[in-house]
């Protein structure tokens, strides 16, 4: 009894890749590309992978200018919240790194953008109790962005230049928990464009700016170090 | 594009190009007979298709410079010679037409490998010797001619 339910587990193991083995047959047979043949005209194609993908990390500085409108904030934990009386711009400064791949000159890239806020509408904190101290208000805080951008990028000699539409996250927080504290989600749906110079195939500069399309105001503006892992990211 | 894939890997993990000069690229070496003209060092090389006996050339380019390089490998002259001395004109089997200027990115890559028929259609020669002429691929190179005995086999088929 024992072996022949190891011989049904082994037929039943067996029987998908004898399967398998046939349908590649059948394949090779076919379509006679059953090896990897380069020559062109049979399996292969002429000048495939004469241009490397473009597969590039950067980092740098950023500058982050948006708006912020009237608005109360609430902080279930803290049980407080922070109230703008007045909107106005935000403005702040961080880092942002992005990765890039792509193929012929197009390409997908992902970016992470954090900054301090330099300056802000004041947040005044308003606890549940109307207890709040009006003049302890607080011009402090971070912004977040993540969003994805697809774009085209050409070179023309030793420089680059690339354009993309992007769409993403963000969040505007300001204040300081748990005293008073205002955090503001957004969407992102911005056009960006960016520049750059290759100081080696691998090493470039670059500079860019983005603004949104639909909230008035908000730009990103930065400088980022290049590295990328193809020679010159396949570009002409 | 299979072969490319794993090579695609292999690249990114190693993030490099085409270092100049070393007639090498992802491990592999170039077909023997060199020569270096421009942004390009060249190796060429030709054995027979273990398929049907015809002649094939394999030529791997290499660009030097930091930017893309023009290479027309449709400028390549082939011919074959026959054991009573004859020189019989080669044409590339090229049936979708692809074989052309084409341009290598900076500090890359490429590689080819085309076989050749004999001009006269349907003849079946067999040749003692096949030669390629290279000048003109590039507008720097002005003379490399490499021959070979089209009797061995190897290579790319």
């Amino acid at each position: 009894m024992r072996s022949a339910s190891l011989l049904v587990v082994a037929a039943a193991l067996l029987a998908p890749g004898r399967a398998a083995a046939d349908w590649n047959l059948r394949i090779g047979q076919e379509t006679d590309c059953q090896e990897s043949s380069i020559v062109v005209g049979r399996c292969g194609q002429f000048a495939a992978g004469w241009r490397p993908p473009m597969m590039r990390f950067e980092i740098g500085p950023v500058l982050h200018r948006t708006t912020i409108g009237p608005m109360v904030g609430e902080d279930e934990e803290a049980n407080v919240t922070g109230r703008i009386l007045r909107g106005g711009d935000v403005t702040g400064r961080g880092i942002g790194g992005r990765f890039t791949v792509g193929y012929l000159g197009y390409y997908l890239a992902t970016d992470v953008a954090v900054s301090g806020i330099d300056e802000a509408p004041a947040v005044s904190p308003v606890a549940r109790s109307e207890r709040g101290d009006a003049s302890a208000a607080s011009t402090t805080g971070m912004m977040f962005a993540m969003r994805m951008g697809i774009g085209k990028e050409v070179r023309l000699g030793r420089l680059m230049f690339g354009s993309e539409l992007g769409v993403g996250i963000g969040v505007v927080t300001i204040g300081d928990l748990p005293a008073q504290y205002v955090a503001d989600p957004r969407f992102i749906l911005d056009a960006r464009v960016h520049a750059g110079v290759w100081l080696t195939p691998h090493i470039s500069v670059l500079g860019h700016a983005s603004t949104s399309l639909f909230r008035d105001g908000e730009r990103t503006f930065g400088i980022a170090l290049g590295f990328s892992v193809f020679p010159s990211d396949g570009l002409r | 594009m299979r072969p490319f894939l794993p090579l695609t890997f292999a690249i990114a993990l190693a993030g490099c190009g085409y270092r100049a000069g070393t007639y090498r690229f992802i491990g592999a070496e170039f077909p023997a007979a060199h020569a270096r003209a421009g942004c390009l060092d060249i190796g060429v090389g030709g054995h027979q298709s273990s398929r049907d006996d015809t002649p094939v050339v394999a030529y791997a380019l290499g660009n030097r410079c930091d930017m893309s390089a023009e290479v027309d490998l449709s400028a390549v002259r082939a011919w074959g010679i026959v054991a009573s001395g004859e020189r019989i004109p080669l044409i590339p089997r090229d049936p979708r037409g692809e074989i052309g200027r084409r341009e290598i990115a900076a500090t890359w890559a490429g590689r080819a490998a085309i076989e050749y028929l004999p001009a006269p259609r349907g003849s079946r020669p067999i040749f003692v010797e096949v030669c390629v002429d290279l000048a003109g691929i590039v507008p720097e190179l002005t003379s490399f001619q490499h021959c070979f005995d089209p009797r061995v086999s190897g290579g790319p088929s």
